[in-house]
């Protein structure tokens, strides 16, 4: 009778103690320093002056020392490149492509992770058993297995997908997994007083607990994605801002390479912002700190 | 309906999970509660208060012994006993309403009949006007008093108390001891209140039962005839209430851990 509680309770070795990829929920925001603080305001008119120092530094300081564009093309430079690839070199559809694959690949590496991650919260038996392992893959770069996948699957979609799936799935698993190992005895004691079965447990309780982490997940996972795609794109393929780097790199046409690396940086903002707004409205019953 | 309840020669033994050896927490222990009345339960800290608890709303069994409510063993979780602690144990993703509708839902109410004597018993603890917010926006007191509203919405014959004040200030605590004291009486049900703050235990209780330290076993039990159970705040006014505190103190030895 005892089971339930019992199983889920036990000291079995924790899969994330010790593993590279982040603590989930106590991972601090990257991005603190641009949503919060944005208070008064000669803070922000000294964001927006760093912003153009850096610019006009950018854009003649270079032609000063001498530099020649295909070590450092200027602002202008970049900019001017940006309308020909517009024209010329199909920038949007890179861009799309680039896009889709980030936003497939973190959906479904998101989805997985998630699920492994409750899977396993509910089976301690299976996550003893399976807890070296995953620990293993999860300190394995997974960017490694890029060539492999193109080796298996061809110059096409599917290894670079492969690779974000993968690279997105493990925070997520750690932090849903976690969050599993971690919700209030007390709470499910009181479910089960109220004779509660285990799958409303789950539902009622255990679900609604673990969002915060899950939501820690998404957000790294978010980052990541575009670290996924891009590498896929790198080591194969012929579509995507990752192509268009190695592309640029060939051609010694380094203002092409700022241009893509710039938009890999939007999607991954975007993709993050997206994330933390689902994230304050799902999660709205919390107290925030950060303000 | 109200029940008894009644704990019969009851050991409690676990296996300490990280060296494998055995732990008595509780050791023949006895003691009844009869329909209606409020017992109280203290003794030091670590002597297995909280396994009384667990046991009798069968969240786990006995070793050996039995718990009997209306002289039915306890066999399982069932649904007319309620437990409240000293955390209050609200959803944070729900707001008040639904967390006091959370115990209703396995049983056979509708939506709307759920909604509604949720809502009948909010007004009884002061807090309809709260339904809506959600428990981070409430002071503890108010917690803790929608706690109580989600224990006795199910309408329990038997409540199991443990040490829910014991997380409060004290100007909130002697107000929810006076609130908890009426709705109590009020709906008529038996209940077990564990403490471990021994004026708490004279001024609410019918009758006390002190326990050793671990393992736990009564060590003593005697009637507390105050009357007036519905008012603990006048009840701590009386000069019979600090023979009844100093008699808890003595059996304790609280004097010599001091020392």
């Amino acid at each position: 009778m005892a089971d339930t509680s019992a199983s889920l309770k036990n000291g079995a070795p924790e899969i994330s103690s010790g593993a590279p990829v982040h603590k989930g929920s106590k991972m601090a925001n990257p991005f603190k320093k641009l949503t919060a603080g944005s208070g008064s305001r000669t803070e922000i008119l000294a964001m927006i002056g760093v912003g153009l120092v850096f610019l006009s530094i950018w854009e003649f300081l270079p032609p000063l020392l001498d530099v020649p564009r295909y070590i450092i093309p200027t602002f202008s430079n970049c900019l001017e490149e940006f309308g020909r690839m517009m024209q010329r070199e199909n920038l949007m559809g890179h861009f799309m492509s680039t896009l889709i694959s980030a936003l497939v690949g973190f959906a479904l590496g998101g989805l997985l992770g998630a699920a492994s991650g409750y899977l396993l919260g509910l089976s301690s038996l299976w996550e003893r058993v399976l807890s070296p392992y995953i620990l293993a893959l999860q300190i394995a770069p997974k960017v490694a297995f890029a060539p492999l996948f193109i080796m298996w699957f061809g110059y096409n979609a599917i290894p670079k997908l492969l690779v974000t799936v993968l690279i997105v799935f493990f925070p997520i698993l750690v932090n849903v997994l976690q969050s599993m190992k971690t919700v209030d005895r007390d709470l499910v004691n009181l479910a089960r007083v109220y004779s509660m079965n285990r799958l409303t447990i789950f539902r009622k309780i255990e679900v609604p607990s673990s969002l915060p982490n899950l939501f820690a997940g998404l957000r790294i996972g978010a980052t990541l994605a575009v670290i996924g795609v891009t590498v896929g794109e790198l080591v194969g393929g012929n579509t995507g801002l990752g192509f268009l780097i190695s592309y640029g790199e060939g051609q010694a046409n380094t203002a092409m390479v700022f241009n893509a690396i710039f938009l890999l940086t939007v999607i991954g903002i975007a993709l993050y912002f997206a994330v933390a707004a689902v994230e304050k409205r799902v999660l709205h019953y919390l107290v925030r700190e950060d303000h | 309906m109200t029940s008894s309840l009644e704990l019969r020669n009851i050991t409690k033994v676990f296996t300490d999970r990280n060296t494998g050896n055995s732990v008595t927490a509780v050791e023949d222990m006895s003691f009844s509660v009869g329909a209606g009345e409020l017992v109280a339960v203290v003794g030091p800290s670590g002597c297995g208060k909280s396994t009384i608890l667990n046991m009798v709303s069968g969240l786990y069994g006995t070793s050996s012994g039995q718990v009997l409510i209306n002289g039915d063993e306890v066999t399982g979780t069932r649904p007319e006993v309620g437990f409240m602690l000293q955390k209050d144990l609200l959803l944070p993703w729900r707001n008040i309403v639904k967390n006091v509708e959370f115990g209703l839902e396995e049983r056979k109410f509708s939506r709307a009949e759920r909604r509604e004597r949720a809502m009948q018993e909010l007004e009884r603890m002061k807090l309809a006007e709260f339904a809506e917010h959600y428990p981070h926006q409430l002071s503890g007191g108010m917690r803790q008093r929608a706690a109580l509203a989600r224990t006795l919405v199910i309408e329990p014959d038997i409540i199991l108390l443990d040490e829910p004040f014991s997380a409060l200030d004290a100007q909130t605590k002697l107000v929810l001891q006076r609130h908890f004291a009426r709705t109590i009486a009020e709906a008529g049900v038996t209940c077990v209140l564990i403490t471990h703050d021994l004026n708490e235990a004279v001024i609410m209780a019918d009758r006390v039962v002190v326990m050793s330290g671990r393992p736990g076993t009564v060590v003593d039990e005697f009637a507390i005839e105050l009357g007036n159970r519905r008012d603990p705040l006048a009840r701590s006014m009386e000069a019979q209430t600090g023979v009844y505190v100093k008699r808890l103190f003595d059996t304790l030895h609280l004097e010599n851990e001091a020392a």
